[in-house]
Protein backbone atom coordinates (compact mmCIF):
# COMPACT_ATOMS: atom_id res chain seq x y z
CA UNK A 1 0.00 0.00 0.00
CA UNK A 2 1.30 3.18 -0.84
CA UNK A 3 2.09 6.12 2.01
CA UNK A 4 0.76 9.59 1.48
CA UNK A 5 4.11 10.41 0.88
CA UNK A 6 4.52 7.90 -1.72
CA UNK A 7 1.32 9.29 -3.75
CA UNK A 8 2.09 12.96 -3.31
CA UNK A 9 5.54 11.78 -4.92
CA UNK A 10 4.00 10.19 -7.93
CA UNK A 11 1.71 13.34 -8.42
CA UNK A 12 -1.44 11.60 -6.86
CA UNK A 13 -2.00 13.85 -4.71
CA UNK A 14 -2.25 17.74 -4.75
CA UNK A 15 -0.84 19.01 -2.16
CA UNK A 16 -1.38 21.59 0.70
CA UNK A 17 -0.85 25.08 1.71
CA UNK A 18 2.25 26.80 1.27
CA UNK A 19 3.03 30.09 2.33
CA UNK A 20 4.16 32.66 -0.40
CA UNK A 21 7.31 34.02 2.39
CA UNK A 22 8.08 30.25 2.95
CA UNK A 23 10.90 30.29 0.26
CA UNK A 24 10.77 26.55 -0.90
CA UNK A 25 7.39 25.42 -0.18
CA UNK A 26 5.98 22.91 -2.74
CA UNK A 27 5.48 25.46 -5.39
CA UNK A 28 2.46 23.19 -6.62
CA UNK A 29 0.60 23.63 -3.03
CA UNK A 30 -1.37 26.73 -3.44
CA UNK A 31 -4.65 24.69 -3.43
CA UNK A 32 -7.58 26.76 -4.53
CA UNK A 33 -5.33 30.00 -4.45
CA UNK A 34 -4.08 30.70 -7.98
CA UNK A 35 -4.00 34.21 -8.42
CA UNK A 36 -4.40 35.02 -4.67
CA UNK A 37 -2.05 37.29 -3.24
CA UNK A 38 -1.59 38.83 0.55
CA UNK A 39 -0.07 41.92 -0.78
CA UNK A 40 2.20 43.80 1.22
CA UNK A 41 0.27 45.99 3.32
CA UNK A 42 -1.60 43.96 5.13
CA UNK A 43 0.00 44.53 8.21
CA UNK A 44 -1.69 47.88 8.45
CA UNK A 45 -5.51 46.39 7.59
CA UNK A 46 -8.73 47.79 9.74
CA UNK A 47 -10.87 45.41 11.57
CA UNK A 48 -13.63 44.81 9.44
CA UNK A 49 -17.03 45.47 11.82
CA UNK A 50 -18.80 42.47 13.23
CA UNK A 51 -20.53 40.23 10.41
CA UNK A 52 -18.34 41.22 8.00
CA UNK A 53 -15.21 39.89 9.66
CA UNK A 54 -14.53 36.29 9.71
CA UNK A 55 -16.51 34.69 12.97
CA UNK A 56 -12.73 33.10 13.75
CA UNK A 57 -10.96 36.56 14.50
CA UNK A 58 -13.70 38.46 16.46
CA UNK A 59 -12.13 37.01 19.38
CA UNK A 60 -8.85 38.29 18.53
CA UNK A 61 -6.43 40.03 20.88
CA UNK A 62 -3.69 41.90 20.97
CA UNK A 63 -0.39 39.40 21.70
CA UNK A 64 1.05 39.75 24.96
CA UNK A 65 4.26 41.44 24.50
CA UNK A 66 7.32 39.69 23.95
CA UNK A 67 11.05 40.00 25.15
CA UNK A 68 12.89 42.71 24.23
CA UNK A 69 16.44 41.48 22.59
CA UNK A 70 19.72 42.82 23.89
CA UNK A 71 21.60 43.47 20.44
CA UNK A 72 23.21 40.65 18.90
CA UNK A 73 24.60 39.58 15.39
CA UNK A 74 25.37 36.74 13.29
CA UNK A 75 29.03 34.94 13.59
CA UNK A 76 29.57 33.77 10.12
CA UNK A 77 32.43 31.94 10.99
CA UNK A 78 30.70 30.26 14.26
CA UNK A 79 27.65 30.36 12.49
CA UNK A 80 25.65 31.24 15.38
CA UNK A 81 24.20 34.40 17.30
CA UNK A 82 26.50 36.15 19.42
CA UNK A 83 25.67 39.36 21.74
CA UNK A 84 27.85 42.15 21.58
CA UNK A 85 31.19 40.47 23.72
CA UNK A 86 31.03 37.77 21.02
CA UNK A 87 29.64 35.67 23.60
CA UNK A 88 26.88 32.76 21.83
CA UNK A 89 23.58 33.93 22.73
CA UNK A 90 22.66 29.94 23.91
CA UNK A 91 25.94 30.66 26.30
CA UNK A 92 25.02 33.90 27.31
CA UNK A 93 22.72 34.07 30.86
CA UNK A 94 20.31 36.24 28.99
CA UNK A 95 19.81 34.57 25.62
CA UNK A 96 20.54 30.88 26.84
CA UNK A 97 16.99 30.03 28.06
CA UNK A 98 14.19 29.16 25.66
CA UNK A 99 11.27 29.12 28.00
CA UNK A 100 11.95 32.44 29.08
CA UNK A 101 8.77 34.77 29.82
CA UNK A 102 7.15 35.58 26.23
CA UNK A 103 4.12 34.66 23.95
CA UNK A 104 5.58 35.52 21.12
CA UNK A 105 5.43 32.93 19.35
CA UNK A 106 2.44 30.15 19.42
CA UNK A 107 4.36 26.88 19.33
CA UNK A 108 7.15 27.08 22.05
CA UNK A 109 10.18 29.01 23.10
CA UNK A 110 12.78 28.14 20.57
CA UNK A 111 13.76 31.53 19.91
CA UNK A 112 11.82 34.61 21.80
CA UNK A 113 12.33 37.43 19.56
CA UNK A 114 10.93 35.84 16.82
CA UNK A 115 7.51 36.17 15.75
CA UNK A 116 6.64 32.68 15.30
CA UNK A 117 3.33 32.81 14.03
CA UNK A 118 2.76 30.26 10.90
CA UNK A 119 4.53 27.92 13.36
CA UNK A 120 1.04 27.05 15.26
CA UNK B 1 30.03 14.45 3.85
CA UNK B 2 28.54 17.82 5.18
CA UNK B 3 25.36 18.48 7.28
CA UNK B 4 23.25 22.17 5.48
CA UNK B 5 21.06 23.84 8.11
CA UNK B 6 18.33 25.85 6.53
CA UNK B 7 18.02 28.19 9.61
CA UNK B 8 17.11 32.04 10.18
CA UNK B 9 19.65 33.88 11.63
CA UNK B 10 18.34 34.06 15.17
CA UNK B 11 17.12 30.64 16.05
CA UNK B 12 18.54 29.54 18.88
CA UNK B 13 17.68 25.97 18.73
CA UNK B 14 19.71 26.08 15.23
CA UNK B 15 22.98 27.64 17.38
CA UNK B 16 22.32 24.88 19.69
CA UNK B 17 22.43 22.13 16.50
CA UNK B 18 25.35 23.86 15.34
CA UNK B 19 27.18 23.57 18.82
CA UNK B 20 26.37 20.14 18.71
CA UNK B 21 27.63 19.22 15.70
CA UNK B 22 30.91 21.01 15.62
CA UNK B 23 31.69 18.75 19.08
CA UNK B 24 31.37 15.84 17.49
CA UNK B 25 33.43 17.02 14.38
CA UNK B 26 30.62 16.44 12.01
CA UNK B 27 30.92 19.15 8.93
CA UNK B 28 27.95 21.82 8.90
CA UNK B 29 26.60 24.88 7.18
CA UNK B 30 24.49 26.76 7.95
CA UNK B 31 22.55 29.10 5.24
CA UNK B 32 19.41 31.24 5.36
CA UNK B 33 17.81 31.29 2.36
CA UNK B 34 17.37 35.27 2.77
CA UNK B 35 21.07 35.64 1.89
CA UNK B 36 19.93 34.23 -1.74
CA UNK B 37 20.47 36.06 -4.24
CA UNK B 38 22.14 38.72 -2.96
CA UNK B 39 24.82 37.40 -0.74
CA UNK B 40 24.65 33.85 -2.11
CA UNK B 41 25.17 32.06 -5.35
CA UNK B 42 24.23 28.97 -6.52
CA UNK B 43 25.84 27.30 -9.38
CA UNK B 44 24.92 23.65 -9.79
CA UNK B 45 25.30 21.51 -13.04
CA UNK B 46 23.60 18.39 -14.08
CA UNK B 47 25.91 15.85 -15.32
CA UNK B 48 24.92 12.45 -15.93
CA UNK B 49 22.16 12.92 -14.19
CA UNK B 50 23.56 14.07 -11.24
CA UNK B 51 23.00 17.75 -10.26
CA UNK B 52 26.71 18.77 -8.36
CA UNK B 53 28.14 22.29 -8.18
CA UNK B 54 28.60 24.70 -5.18
CA UNK B 55 26.93 26.87 -2.93
CA UNK B 56 28.63 29.92 -2.05
CA UNK B 57 27.65 32.37 0.90
CA UNK B 58 30.58 34.18 3.11
CA UNK B 59 33.50 32.38 3.46
CA UNK B 60 31.79 29.15 3.00
CA UNK B 61 31.50 26.75 -0.35
CA UNK B 62 29.50 23.88 -0.13
CA UNK B 63 29.92 21.46 -2.16
CA UNK B 64 26.67 19.97 -3.58
CA UNK B 65 27.43 16.81 -3.85
CA UNK B 66 29.00 16.20 -0.56
CA UNK B 67 25.53 16.58 1.49
CA UNK B 68 24.64 14.48 3.48
CA UNK B 69 21.42 15.57 4.80
CA UNK B 70 20.10 18.62 4.86
CA UNK B 71 17.89 20.12 8.00
CA UNK B 72 14.90 22.80 7.05
CA UNK B 73 14.30 25.00 9.86
CA UNK B 74 12.01 27.84 8.79
CA UNK B 75 14.69 29.74 6.60
CA UNK B 76 13.59 33.40 5.65
CA UNK B 77 12.19 34.36 2.50
CA UNK B 78 14.39 35.61 0.10
CA UNK B 79 15.85 39.00 -0.31
CA UNK B 80 15.63 40.37 -3.81
CA UNK B 81 17.57 43.36 -5.29
CA UNK B 82 15.27 46.07 -3.72
CA UNK B 83 15.29 47.63 -7.70
CA UNK B 84 13.08 45.37 -8.64
CA UNK B 85 9.50 45.77 -9.11
CA UNK B 86 6.66 44.07 -7.53
CA UNK B 87 5.77 42.52 -10.62
CA UNK B 88 9.68 41.40 -11.22
CA UNK B 89 10.34 40.93 -7.56
CA UNK B 90 7.32 38.33 -7.21
CA UNK B 91 8.85 36.52 -10.54
CA UNK B 92 12.28 36.64 -9.49
CA UNK B 93 10.63 35.06 -5.97
CA UNK B 94 9.33 32.19 -7.86
CA UNK B 95 12.66 31.46 -9.95
CA UNK B 96 14.68 31.37 -6.46
CA UNK B 97 12.29 28.69 -5.44
CA UNK B 98 12.20 26.31 -8.21
CA UNK B 99 16.09 27.13 -8.86
CA UNK B 100 17.31 26.92 -5.59
CA UNK B 101 15.07 25.22 -4.11
CA UNK B 102 14.66 22.59 -7.24
CA UNK B 103 18.14 21.88 -6.97
CA UNK B 104 18.50 21.16 -3.26
CA UNK B 105 15.50 19.15 -3.66
CA UNK B 106 17.14 16.82 -6.29
CA UNK B 107 19.77 15.54 -4.42
CA UNK B 108 19.93 12.61 -3.13
CA UNK B 109 20.09 13.47 0.52
CA UNK B 110 17.86 13.00 3.35
CA UNK B 111 15.82 16.19 4.63
CA UNK B 112 14.37 16.46 8.31
CA UNK B 113 11.98 17.97 6.69
CA UNK B 114 11.23 17.84 3.23
CA UNK B 115 9.34 21.38 2.55
CA UNK B 116 7.03 19.83 0.27
CA UNK B 117 6.08 16.98 2.68
CA UNK B 118 5.63 20.13 5.53
CA UNK B 119 3.61 21.43 3.21
CA UNK B 120 1.11 18.35 2.53
CA UNK B 121 1.55 17.34 6.25
CA UNK B 122 0.11 20.96 6.73
CA UNK B 123 -3.84 20.34 6.24
CA UNK B 124 -5.57 20.00 9.25
CA UNK B 125 -8.57 17.57 8.23
CA UNK B 126 -5.74 15.53 6.13
CA UNK B 127 -4.26 15.46 9.60
CA UNK B 128 -7.06 14.34 11.51
CA UNK B 129 -7.83 11.45 9.02
CA UNK B 130 -4.41 9.98 8.82
CA UNK B 131 -4.03 10.35 12.61
CA UNK B 132 -7.36 8.01 13.07
CA UNK B 133 -5.96 5.78 10.38
CA UNK B 134 -2.62 4.97 12.51
CA UNK B 135 -4.84 4.15 15.20
CA UNK B 136 -4.86 7.28 17.54
CA UNK B 137 -8.02 8.71 19.02
CA UNK B 138 -9.21 11.68 17.26
CA UNK B 139 -11.94 14.62 17.89
CA UNK B 140 -14.74 15.00 16.25
CA UNK B 141 -14.42 17.76 14.39
CA UNK B 142 -16.64 20.05 11.84
CA UNK B 143 -15.10 22.34 9.21
CA UNK B 144 -17.86 24.27 7.41
CA UNK B 145 -18.96 28.02 6.92
CA UNK B 146 -22.90 27.19 7.32
CA UNK B 147 -23.71 28.62 11.14
CA UNK B 148 -26.77 25.83 11.23
CA UNK B 149 -24.17 23.13 10.69
CA UNK B 150 -22.32 24.76 13.62
CA UNK B 151 -25.30 25.41 15.63
CA UNK B 152 -26.17 21.63 15.03
CA UNK B 153 -23.02 20.91 15.63
CA UNK B 154 -22.61 22.30 18.74
CA UNK B 155 -26.06 20.97 20.14
CA UNK B 156 -24.91 18.16 20.67
CA UNK B 157 -21.69 18.48 23.06
CA UNK B 158 -19.29 20.80 24.51
CA UNK B 159 -17.30 22.37 21.35
CA UNK B 160 -14.14 24.91 20.86
CA UNK B 161 -13.39 26.64 17.92
CA UNK B 162 -9.51 27.01 16.46
CA UNK B 163 -7.94 27.85 13.58
CA UNK B 164 -6.70 26.03 10.84
CA UNK B 165 -3.63 27.65 10.39
CA UNK B 166 -1.78 30.57 12.16
CA UNK B 167 -3.98 31.41 14.99
CA UNK B 168 -2.64 34.91 14.46
CA UNK B 169 -3.21 38.37 12.28
CA UNK B 170 -1.53 41.44 12.12
CA UNK B 171 -3.59 44.44 12.11
CA UNK B 172 -2.81 48.05 12.37
CA UNK B 173 0.65 46.93 13.08
CA UNK B 174 -0.79 44.95 16.29
CA UNK B 175 -0.64 41.49 17.08
CA UNK B 176 -3.23 39.92 17.28
CA UNK B 177 -4.05 35.83 18.42
CA UNK B 178 -7.26 34.33 18.28
CA UNK B 179 -6.22 30.78 20.11
CA UNK B 180 -8.50 27.82 21.03
CA UNK B 181 -12.09 29.03 22.05
CA UNK B 182 -14.25 27.27 23.95
CA UNK B 183 -18.11 28.22 22.60
CA UNK B 184 -21.42 29.21 24.77
CA UNK B 185 -24.66 30.31 24.13
CA UNK B 186 -23.55 33.85 23.32
CA UNK B 187 -21.48 32.89 20.29
CA UNK B 188 -24.10 30.24 18.85
CA UNK B 189 -26.53 33.14 19.22
CA UNK B 190 -24.61 35.54 16.96
CA UNK B 191 -22.43 33.76 13.90
CA UNK B 192 -22.58 35.97 11.46
CA UNK B 193 -19.35 36.28 10.04
CA UNK B 194 -18.44 32.27 9.86
CA UNK B 195 -19.81 32.16 6.52
CA UNK B 196 -16.89 34.58 5.62
CA UNK B 197 -14.47 31.33 5.34
CA UNK B 198 -13.63 28.29 6.79
CA UNK B 199 -13.75 27.21 10.60
CA UNK B 200 -12.94 24.58 12.43
CA UNK B 201 -15.07 23.85 15.52
CA UNK B 202 -13.77 20.30 17.60
CA UNK B 203 -15.46 18.66 20.69
CA UNK B 204 -13.99 19.80 23.39
CA UNK B 205 -12.13 16.67 25.31
CA UNK B 206 -11.98 16.72 28.70
CA UNK B 207 -8.54 17.20 30.12
CA UNK B 208 -6.33 15.87 32.31
CA UNK B 209 -3.48 17.65 30.76
CA UNK B 210 -1.72 18.18 27.51
CA UNK B 211 1.19 16.22 25.99
CA UNK B 212 3.70 17.44 22.94
CA UNK B 213 5.24 14.33 21.49
CA UNK B 214 8.21 14.65 19.45
CA UNK B 215 8.94 12.14 16.73
CA UNK B 216 12.61 12.15 15.25
CA UNK B 217 13.05 9.03 12.86
CA UNK B 218 11.76 6.13 15.55
CA UNK B 219 12.40 7.87 18.93
CA UNK B 220 9.46 9.48 20.75
CA UNK B 221 10.01 12.08 23.27
CA UNK B 222 6.81 13.49 25.37
CA UNK B 223 6.46 16.10 27.16
CA UNK B 224 3.25 16.47 29.78
CA UNK B 225 2.01 20.18 29.26
CA UNK B 226 0.42 21.38 32.72
CA UNK B 227 -1.81 24.21 32.55
CA UNK B 228 -1.58 26.57 35.48
CA UNK B 229 -4.46 29.09 34.65
CA UNK B 230 -8.00 28.63 33.33
CA UNK B 231 -6.74 30.47 30.11
CA UNK B 232 -3.86 28.00 29.64
CA UNK B 233 -6.30 25.02 30.64
CA UNK B 234 -7.88 25.87 27.36
CA UNK B 235 -5.11 26.35 24.91
CA UNK B 236 -1.53 26.47 26.96
CA UNK B 237 -0.30 28.87 23.94
CA UNK B 238 -1.79 31.62 26.04
CA UNK B 239 1.06 31.85 28.65
CA UNK B 240 3.81 29.54 28.77
CA UNK B 241 4.62 31.51 31.77
CA UNK B 242 2.14 29.45 33.13
CA UNK B 243 2.67 26.23 32.82
CA UNK B 244 4.42 23.35 34.44
CA UNK B 245 6.05 20.17 32.71
CA UNK B 246 6.14 16.64 33.12
CA UNK B 247 7.58 13.09 31.17
CA UNK B 248 4.67 10.84 31.17
CA UNK B 249 5.16 7.64 29.21
CA UNK B 250 2.78 7.29 25.95
CA UNK B 251 0.64 4.66 25.45
CA UNK B 252 2.53 1.94 23.33
CA UNK B 253 -0.31 2.62 20.38
CA UNK B 254 0.44 6.42 20.70
CA UNK B 255 3.98 5.71 20.11
CA UNK B 256 3.61 3.74 17.35
CA UNK B 257 1.33 5.70 15.91
CA UNK B 258 3.09 8.74 15.59
CA UNK B 259 5.91 6.84 13.73
CA UNK B 260 3.07 5.69 11.82
CA UNK B 261 2.24 9.24 11.29
CA UNK B 262 5.09 10.28 10.41
CA UNK B 263 5.79 7.42 7.89
CA UNK B 264 2.55 8.24 6.23
CA UNK B 265 3.31 11.35 5.57
CA UNK B 266 7.06 11.21 4.80
CA UNK B 267 7.91 13.37 7.91
CA UNK B 268 11.69 12.29 9.47
CA UNK B 269 10.31 14.88 12.44
CA UNK B 270 7.15 15.88 14.06
CA UNK B 271 5.52 18.19 16.83
CA UNK B 272 2.52 16.19 18.13
CA UNK B 273 -0.32 17.69 20.54
CA UNK B 274 -2.08 15.65 22.21
CA UNK B 275 -5.03 15.74 25.36
CA UNK B 276 -4.88 13.56 27.82
CA UNK B 277 -8.12 12.44 28.99
CA UNK B 278 -8.34 12.11 32.40
CA UNK B 279 -9.45 8.41 32.10
CA UNK B 280 -5.52 8.10 30.39
CA UNK B 281 -6.83 7.88 26.83
CA UNK B 282 -4.36 10.58 24.62
CA UNK B 283 -6.16 12.18 22.26
CA UNK B 284 -4.34 13.45 18.69
CA UNK B 285 -5.34 17.32 18.37
CA UNK B 286 -2.64 18.07 15.23
CA UNK B 287 0.73 17.72 13.95
CA UNK B 288 3.19 20.68 13.15
CA UNK B 289 6.13 18.84 10.99
CA UNK B 290 8.35 22.59 11.89
CA UNK B 291 7.18 22.73 15.63
CA UNK B 292 9.44 24.13 18.25
CA UNK B 293 11.16 21.40 20.54
CA UNK B 294 13.93 23.55 22.00
CA UNK B 295 12.16 24.57 25.21
CA UNK B 296 10.61 20.92 25.75
CA UNK B 297 13.86 20.24 25.42
CA UNK B 298 14.92 22.20 28.47
CA UNK B 299 11.84 21.22 30.32
CA UNK B 300 11.52 18.05 30.83
CA UNK B 301 15.77 16.98 30.07
CA UNK B 302 15.27 15.23 26.83
CA UNK B 303 17.99 14.25 24.18
CA UNK B 304 15.89 15.96 21.22
CA UNK B 305 19.24 17.53 19.69
CA UNK B 306 21.19 14.64 19.97
CA UNK B 307 18.77 12.27 18.42
CA UNK B 308 18.15 15.02 15.51
CA UNK B 309 21.88 15.55 14.81
CA UNK B 310 22.26 11.50 15.16
CA UNK B 311 19.82 11.36 12.00
CA UNK B 312 21.12 14.39 10.24
CA UNK B 313 24.69 13.12 10.55
CA UNK B 314 24.24 9.69 9.70
CA UNK B 315 22.11 10.68 6.47
CA UNK B 316 19.66 8.00 7.17
CA UNK B 317 16.67 7.08 9.97
CA UNK B 318 18.25 4.54 11.58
Amino acid sequence: MLTYADRAARGLLSSAVAFESDPFGNPGSRFALAGFTTGTDIGTSLTSPVGTRPWGLRRARPARAGRTLAPWTYDESRQLAVDVDGVPLIDSAVHGDPTAETTSTTDGEDRPSSEDWDND
Amino acid sequence: MTVLILAPEHDLTADRMVAHLQRREVPAARFDTAWFPQRAHLAATLHDGAWAGTLTFGERCVALDELRSIWYRSPSAFELPPALSPAERHWAAGEAKLGLGGVLSALPVLWVNQPSRVADAAFKPLQLRVAAMCGLAVPETLITNDDTAVRCFAGTGETVSKALGAPSIREQNIRMTAFTHVLDDADLDDLRGVEATAHQFQRWVPKDYEARVIVVGAAVFAAGIHAGTSETYVDWRNSYSDLAYSRPCPPESVRDGVVRYCREFGLVYGAFDFVVRPDGCWVFLECNAGGQYGWIEDAIDAPITTALADVLAAGAVP
